[in-house]
């Protein structure tokens, strides 16, 4: 080959390489732009990791369940409710077969725990123990005062409103934010993920994020 | 005799075509399950395609279930991010299409049982439609929302 390529040959290169560039942007979307993970997902990654406030809410057996319990390891955290029969079920049998897949990619000391913050508490502190070990014995059911629960959304920018609640109904409506929030070790919001959940691309997304960040947090330290 | 028994065969096929024409296909039914969740929550969700065949448009208003007290048609949506859920009132099958009813989108949610239910029992539903007609289809009781494969649980009916 020539060792000088004519002008309409480089062109054609430079405009292919272009192309190959924009599309792996578009494909990565705004993960790629954080420059994180390869796979599709809909997700957000913080290019700074927020810090969650100090909350103080309950597991599904009564004992305390706050910053202490994220502390030293990865966490996947949902939003719901106990009677919801749609989303909620279908999102925790995902996430825990994202779980399973998780597990031939990271060692098990790094498997993030799946922690299932009920927004309903009348309707499902009574019930949550039972609910969270019928999809997976890892999953942990959290719950608490209302003021508790709607700061602890709020910190994971997520969103819950209750509406047509009447004294001695109990069809009312619960309306939550669907995104799963990833917290690290160190009790930071590093990724929102949004549904649907498909296990083998949410488990390399996931996979990649957290040693994303772990080289980070490496480098600053 | 033999023109009494012409009569009698003539009006049998008669009526045979006229049942024949009641009984033609309404709604078609495919991977009809009903998912169980944990036995504290008596809340289940119900999962369907149901296909009309037929050249008219039918709609379903209301649905009811021999093993629950109430069931209701909504739907699951996810607007900026926000889950939620809305009733539907009125559900248009168009002819020729199917509606599907699956997680995260259309569903039935069936409330109160009124007898245990177990993976693998059957629950018959009725599909009532805007002109009274019912339509039963057989769900099968399941752990899991995903379909299985080939068909499980049909129903072609008119009355």
């Amino acid at each position: 080959m020539s060792q000088f390529m004519p002008t309409n040959m480089t062109s054609c290169l430079a405009v292919q390489l272009l192309n190959v560039v924009l599309m792996t942007i578009a494909l990565g979307g705004t993960a790629l732009a954080a420059g994180t993970p390869s796979v599709a997902t809909d997700a957000r990654v913080y290019a700074k990791p927020k810090a969650l406030p100090e909350f103080a809410l309950q597991d599904a057996d009564g004992r305390p369940f706050t910053n202490e319990q994220l502390a030293g390891k990865w966490s996947l955290i949902l939003l719901g409710f106990t009677h919801c029969p749609d989303i909620c079920p279908f999102t925790l049998q995902n996430l825990a077969h994202v779980r399973q897949e998780m597990s031939t990619r990271v060692s098990p000391s790094r498997l993030p725990q799946i922690v299932f913050l009920a927004v309903d508490p009348e309707r499902d502190r009574p019930v949550l123990a039972e609910y969270v070990r019928y999809f997976d014995e890892a999953i942990v059911g959290v719950s608490g005062e209302w003021s508790e629960i709607k700061q602890m959304v709020e910190s994971l920018d997520g969103f819950v409103r209750i509406t047509g609640k009447r004294p001695g109904a109990d069809d009312y409506t619960v309306h939550h934010s669907a995104v799963v929030s990833l917290v690290s070790p160190e009790g930071k919001l590093v990724a929102g993920i949004n549904p649907p959940l498909r296990a083998g691309e949410a488990s390399i997304f996931i996979a990649e994020t957290m040693l994303q960040y772990s080289r980070k947090n490496a480098k600053t330290e | 005799m033999r023109l009494a028994l012409l009569f009698l065969a003539a009006t049998c096929m008669a009526a045979a075509g006229q049942v024949h024409a009641d009984t033609a296909l309404l709604l078609v039914a495919s991977d009809a399950r009903l998912v169980l969740g944990p036995p504290t929550i008596n809340v289940h969700a119900g999962y369907l395609e149901v296909r009309n065949p037929g050249r008219t448009e039918i709609i379903i208003e209301s649905v009811s279930s021999d093993a629950h007290r109430r069931v209701h048609i909504h739907r699951s949506k996810i607007i900026d991010g926000i889950a939620t859920m809305e009733p539907v009132d009125r559900l248009p099958v168009e002819p020729g299409a199917a509606v599907v009813f699956e997680p995260g989108a259309l569903h039935l949610m069936l409330t109160g049982p009124t007898r245990t239910i177990t993976e693998g029992d059957k629950v018959v539903i009725q599909l009532k439609l805007s002109d009274q007609r019912l339509v039963p289809v057989t769900m099968r009781a399941s752990r899991t929302a995903q379909p299985a494969h080939g068909h499980a649980g049909h129903s072609s009916h008119a009355h």
